[in-house]
């Protein structure tokens, strides 16, 4: 069960700190459950149902709402069935808003497998580059963020698409080539932030980026 | 036409506080107002507010660079104020650094800076007219 810290912090990704707060202050004393004892509540239905209500008095915009219900769905119906599936996300980039879509989801799922402040940061920025890059040389493509158990507990980042494809991948990474779009900098800045990072691209062949990050 | 991040003239510097998700899209608009606004109220300092910004990718630092760079070219210095700890630490780690462009830890701060620099360069021409003056006297 998620602790009342996790559901601020998940809140407070949306609407202010104090609103957060105050929702999930809010939820909890509706269904009559305390603040320490949120960590063995078994059924969490009733406290979702609170925590959406809460969601709808603040002023948040229905995309916002519905990325809010989703996370906390994933924070607290994922560790109620204790369950290992459902921490995926696909994001297909086809206009820039995707970027910001990808960006955000993926760090609500760093968020939701326990990293750090920091960490969830450098996976947002990392998935903000790929998507970024599919964008601009691809036009289109997909992101796709996993949660990896084995061989060690982590995130994956995958960015896939059939663009045009990188020819000389070896010399942009080695960092001596700097376009003039930043491309270099993008791909060199996602394998410094990520304990392993793989590209597999030739031209006309499309480009597909491995990127994990372990806990 | 109404702007998505609103560019505040405080005396002699311009203040722009950013809180909101930023995309491509917004950060483009807000480098086309800021050089207008340079050149419109002919500041000498300008403010660039970041407490809130929770996510920084290359491209974003990059157009912050260039938003200092083109405020440079009009003889207006640039301050970065409140960047988060996270923030900094991944752009140092992803190479993306802010060079060239002047930082503070708070929006206080930042003023501060500008001000005094904005001092020190009322004194420098205080003196060049002194000198001036001075040899026109002897």
């Amino acid at each position: 069960m998620a602790n009342f810290a996790e559901i601020c912090a998940i809140l407070g990704r949306h609407v202010s700190a104090s609103s957060a707060r105050t929702i999930a202050r809010m939820a909890i004393t509706r269904i009559g459950v305390r603040e320490h004892a949120l960590e063995g509540l078994s059924d969490t239905g009733p406290l979702l149902r609170e925590l959406h209500r809460g969601l709808d008095l603040f002023s948040v915009s229905p995309t916002a709402r519905r990325l809010c219900q989703e996370q906390l769905d994933g924070l607290l119906g994922g560790k109620r069935a204790g369950a290992v599936g459902g921490a995926e996300i696909r994001v297909t980039i086809v206009d820039e808003t995707h970027i910001v879509e990808a960006r955000t989801r993926a760090r609500a799922l760093a968020v939701e497998l326990g990293f750090g402040r920091t960490d969830q940061v450098k996976i947002a920025t990392v998935v903000s580059e790929l998507a970024r890059n599919i964008y601009h040389y691809a036009r289109t493509g997909q992101i796709r963020v996993i949660r990896s158990d084995a061989p060690r507990r982590g995130i994956v980042v995958e960015a896939s698409d059939d663009g045009p494809g990188i020819a000389d991948v070896e010399l942009i990474l080695s960092g001596s080539y700097r376009s003039r779009t930043g491309l270099g900098l993008g791909l060199i800045g996602c394998r410094n932030l990520m304990d392993e990072f793989a590209i597999d691209t030739a031209p006309g062949e499309g480009t597909r980026v491995r990127a994990s990050m372990y806990r | 036409m109404a702007r998505t991040i609103p560019i505040i003239k405080l005396r002699q510097n311009l203040i722009v506080s950013i809180q909101i998700e930023l995309t491509d899209r917004i950060v483009g608009e807000l480098k086309e107002n800021l050089a207008h606004d340079l050149r419109l109220f002919e500041v000498s300092g300008l403010v660039i507010e970041v407490s809130a910004v929770d996510f920084l990718d290359s491209y974003i630092a990059r157009s912050i660079q260039q938003i200092a760079k083109i405020a440079a070219c009009m003889g207006t210095q640039t301050v970065l104020a409140g960047l988060d700890a996270s923030v900094a630490i991944t752009l140092v780690e992803m190479g993306a650094d802010m060079l060239g462009v002047e930082t503070a830890l708070d929006l206080e701060d930042a003023l501060d800076l500008l001000e005094a620099r904005q001092a020190e360069a009322r004194r420098e021409d205080d003196e060049v007219v002194a000198a001036i003056y001075r040899e026109l006297e002897d």
